[in-house]
């Protein structure tokens, strides 16, 4: 399998991954000093999943590259995950950078199980089942950060923008990248971009409406 | 940060294996439903229960409710 057909799908396979161990990381490292004692725990809970769906995108990642998956030993990111996610030194900028990453991989994710790539194995089923809590959680955070007292909402509207951002650049390549077409692992009309955007300006919508 | 007023306590009922009565096992405090079933899920998890249902406690209609040992009582001013 390994081959160079296959490198912009180790580059995407190995962003996902880097982006959710460090999620795991900043889930741990943040988390546990949130703002209730139940969304702490939950914080801690997502993480240990968060990890382990960034061990499954690494092995996947060595499966393509033809190498022993199973002797596999995780320390560090390769440097792919978004400076947003990195620098989350806060509960504002984790649940902004849970929230953007979170949702981009959802739609990639689905977008290859939409495309039903030949000869490429897909283990993403339970992963898919999580990320959908997590997402949940996060959306749930970032309604409430929007529409909180004083300026909470704006600053987090800031760490927001700033992980969409950085998001969004990366599934415009994602989206535009000739290999993962060519192979038909991202479709043509996948509009992976559109319908991230889509999902912003709804969250974002949502806290216009509350407050007329 | 979060305001606590807008957080509700919820209650959560629980079935071990099928055919177990449906207990409550706990309770939580959340935002929203969607928060409650996810923190539930995370804070319970001493089991694999067949069963979850959160509710929120002000939810629940009172059919009886028992009668209070002392009578109510407070501290006059003046």
């Amino acid at each position: 399998m390994a081959n160079k057909k296959n490198d912009s799908l180790i580059v995407l396979a190995e962003t996902i991954a880097d982006n959710k161990f460090i999620t795991g990381d900043r889930l741990v490292e943040i988390g546990i000093s949130g703002p209730t004692l139940e969304a702490s725990l939950s914080s801690i809970a997502m993480a240990q999943a968060e990890l382990g769906h960034a061990r499954l995108m690494y092995k996947w990642s060595n499966e393509l590259q033809g190498l022993n998956a199973s002797k596999m030993e995780v320390k560090e990111q390769t440097g792919k995950a978004f400076p947003a996610l990195v620098n989350a030194s806060n509960w504002l900028s984790l649940i902004a950078g849970l929230y953007a990453n979170n949702q981009a991989v959802d739609l990639v994710i689905k977008a290859i199980l939409k495309a039903e790539p030949p000869n490429l194995p897909t283990p993403f089923n339970k992963m898919i089942r999580e990320q959908q809590e997590h997402l949940l959680y996060a959306k749930s955070w970032c309604k409430q950060l929007l529409r909180d007292r004083g300026a909470v909402p704006r600053v987090f509207k800031q760490h927001l923008e700033k992980a969409v951002a950085e998001v969004e650049q990366w599934l415009v390549k994602v989206e535009k990248d000739p290999q993962l077409q060519s192979e038909a692992i991202i479709l043509n009309n996948s509009n992976l971009v559109k319908t991230f955007k889509s999902e912003i300006e709804q969250l974002t919508n949502f806290e216009e409406v509350q407050h007329v | 940060m979060t305001k606590k007023s807008q957080r509700h306590e919820y209650f959560l009922f629980t079935r071990i294996n099928r055919g177990d009565d449906l207990i409550q096992v706990g309770s939580l405090l959340a935002e929203n439903a969607d928060l409650a079933k996810i923190y539930a899920q995370h804070i319970y998890d001493e089991e694999t229960w067949v069963e979850m249902q959160v509710v929120r406690k002000d939810h629940l209609i009172e059919v009886r409710l028992p009668e209070p040992l002392f009578a109510k009582g407070g501290v006059s001013c003046g």
